[in-house]
């Protein structure tokens, strides 16, 4: 490149790395200072990162390893397989996910070990709660740590629900789950979405939802978040100071639609609906069987990531753009073609991924990237 | 004048003058504004693009027209492969292209180009990328550690060695780490940079006792020894012991 014109600078460098994904972006910012400056210009104004969904698999038998971990970028549209250099993290249980965002946990009778950055490189390790539990809302909230239902059959309290302060470094009781409850106290039958104040629960099968406020230690509700009776199923997600809520409507047998809508208000009365899942994406999520009895959903920023758990094969994606209308997508599972389904289980959580966290990530020496073709 | 067969007429920069069909030239968004708001029967002047580079992307906007109108018999995986050929140019021709389709807008000729570019940046470490495309490194030493340091990551990102990750920094900690002479040690506890020490400065030391004040009153405080060893060509191998208060 010897001649001045032929300089790539500018608006047409800066959109040349808009072609190239992030976790190669990350040494061209250091090339020298225009391209330093044109690498942060063009996340800005040309393709901006976008959330990334993780898929950690891992045996649900003990020694309960990890064996496999993926990433999707929505920006560059690339699976990712993430190495894990140093897997020295003790697996005394197995990872899940409770609420719709990045956290995951592992509880045993002997610890409660959790990790909420992206790349789940720093795991936080304490005493488990005081009440036993097989299957909490664990959820994050502020700096709150909130583990919520999920009691073992022998323990008094199937409501009972405990805090764990980040910086004071100690469990909290405070007041029990509402009494209506009761029945479906686990994570098994509640969909959560945690904001950075307050904690949203609603049982997917009737939709009942209430919402936590770990300063005032209460809960009120029930929120009235159905305004379609046809929706059969429906989980809830956070989205800016509002909610998402993604309804199943039909019956399980015979799904009608999978409508997403925006929940708004002082005490979320407005639903707006923002989209539907367009037909041949519901029928993905079906799989081969002809029904969906439940769906999961990841949700952070404008990126809501959907998937059927008995069929995961594909997920569906849809990002919420300007005006509330919806972009919709999907994606082929590539931890499906590796494993055989019985024996391992999925973890899905998504997280905002920027030019740092990734120069974090790649730093600790802890996982190394390899972009999947 | 409704012909199908409606000519334009470009002229480029070094004065050469190109005869195309109304439908090749219109895939430039340029072209296609001055036409249909300018005289159209007068030359178009296309000055920031010389006559070799607007053949070449005539020759493309042609090839597309003609496989999007089903004039040419071309499969969509024909296309594809014609496109990677027509890629397949030194590197100044290369960034002629690209210049040339920002300026006369060709989305799918830009898109093309700029991927081609970023195919030839992807996996490449900086040093790489300077010499595959002739970049002056302008950064200054200091320059360059403001830079990592305002973006709180010191390392590129393949083959970063010497970076250390303290998970539960407790009294008496005993890490190590090993990193070659050259570059920079960065350690992190509680999820924030605690210490960053260029290995020159290490060198020649059998122990360092450093006591670090953080900025952070919630970071925890560090005193840390240094002992280092040669364990190869290049390579040191540096055990920190921490003794910290929270």
């Amino acid at each position: 490149m010897t001649t001045e014109g032929a300089d790539i600078r500018g608006d047409v460098l800066e959109s040349i790395l808009s072609h190239v994904p992030l976790i190669h972006i990350l040494p061209a910012s250091h090339v020298s200072k225009s391209w330093n400056h044109a690498v942060f210009s063009s996340l800005r104004y040309f393709s901006c990162p976008k959330p990334w969904l993780f898929l950690q698999c891992q045996n649900s038998r003990p020694p309960y390893a990890s064996s496999s971990s993926f990433a999707y970028d929505p920006r560059s549209n690339h699976w990712l397989r993430i190495h894990n250099k140093n897997p020295s993290l003790q697996y005394a249980s197995a990872i899940r996910s409770s609420s719709n965002s990045t956290l995951l946990y592992m509880l045993s009778p002997s610890k409660f070990s959790f990790s909420f950055d992206p790349f789940h490189l720093t795991w936080h390790h304490v005493d488990p709660p005081l009440v036993w539990r097989t299957d909490p809302v664990v959820a994050l909230v502020g700096r709150h740590v909130i583990v919520a239902g999920g009691a073992c059959d022998f323990e008094d309290d199937p409501l009972s629900v405990e805090i764990y302060d980040l910086d004071a470094r100690r469990w909290d009781a405070c007041d029990a789950m509402p009494a209506i409850l009761k029945d479906s106290a686990a994570s098994a039958w509640l969909s959560v979405a945690s904001s950075s104040k307050t904690l949203y629960i609603m049982e997917q099968v009737s939709g009942v939802t209430y919402s936590f406020d770990p300063t005032s230690r209460i809960w009120s509700g029930p929120l009235d978040l159905r305004h379609d009776e046809n929706i059969f199923f429906s989980v809830i997600g956070i989205f800016g100071d509002n909610l998402v809520l993604v309804g199943l409507l039909g019956d399980s047998e015979n799904v009608k639609d999978v409508k997403v809508w925006e929940v708004k208000g002082k005490s979320f009365e407005i639903l707006e609906e923002i989209g539907i899942m367009p037909k041949e994406l519901v029928e993905k999520l079906k799989g081969e069987d002809a029904s969906i009895n439940s769906i999961k959903i990841s949700c952070t920023g404008d990126f809501i990531y959907i998937y059927n758990p008995r069929e995961p094969e594909e997920l569906v994606m849809c990002e919420i753009g300007g005006e509330g209308v919806c972009r919709w997508g999907s994606l082929k599972n590539p931890a499906v073609s590796d494993w055989s389904r019985v024996a391992e289980k999925m973890v899905l959580t998504s997280a905002d991924v920027g030019l740092g966290d990734l120069g974090k990530a790649a730093e600790s020496g802890k996982v190394r990237f390899s972009i999947c073709e | 004048m409704g012909s199908t067969s409606t000519k334009i007429k470009l002229r480029t920069s070094d004065q050469k003058v190109f005869e195309v069909e109304k439908a090749v030239a219109v895939q430039s968004q340029t072209i296609k504004y001055i036409y249909e708001n300018g005289c159209p029967d007068s030359v178009i002047h296309v000055h920031s693009v010389s006559g070799d580079i607007l053949s070449k992307i005539l020759d493309y906007c042609k090839k597309h027209v003609n496989s999007a109108a089903g004039k040419e018999d071309i499969s969509p995986e024909e296309l594809y492969e014609w496109d990677a050929n027509f890629v397949k140019v030194d590197q100044n021709t290369l960034f002629d292209l690209i210049l040339a389709a920002n300026c006369l807008k060709i989305e799918s000729l830009l898109d093309l180009t700029c991927q081609t570019v970023a195919n030839m940046i992807k996996g490449k470490r900086p040093e790489e990328i300077r010499t595959t495309f002739n970049i002056k490194n302008d950064y200054t030493i200091e320059a360059e550690e403001a830079v990592r340091r305002e973006n709180k990551w010191a390392f590129d990102m393949l083959g970063g060695v010497g970076t250390m990750v303290i998970e539960e920094l407790a009294d008496d900690t005993m890490s190590k780490c090993v990193t070659n002479t050259k570059s920079r040690v960065c350690v992190i506890a509680a999820n924030q940079i605690v210490m960053m020490r260029s290995i020159s400065k290490l060198a020649n030391k059998k122990s360092i006792d450093v006591y670090k004040q953080p900025q952070n009153p919630t970071t925890p405080r560090i005193k840390e020894s240094v002992k280092q060893r040669n364990v190869g060509t290049g390579f040191i191998e540096l055990f920190f012991h921490f003794k910290c208060k929270m």
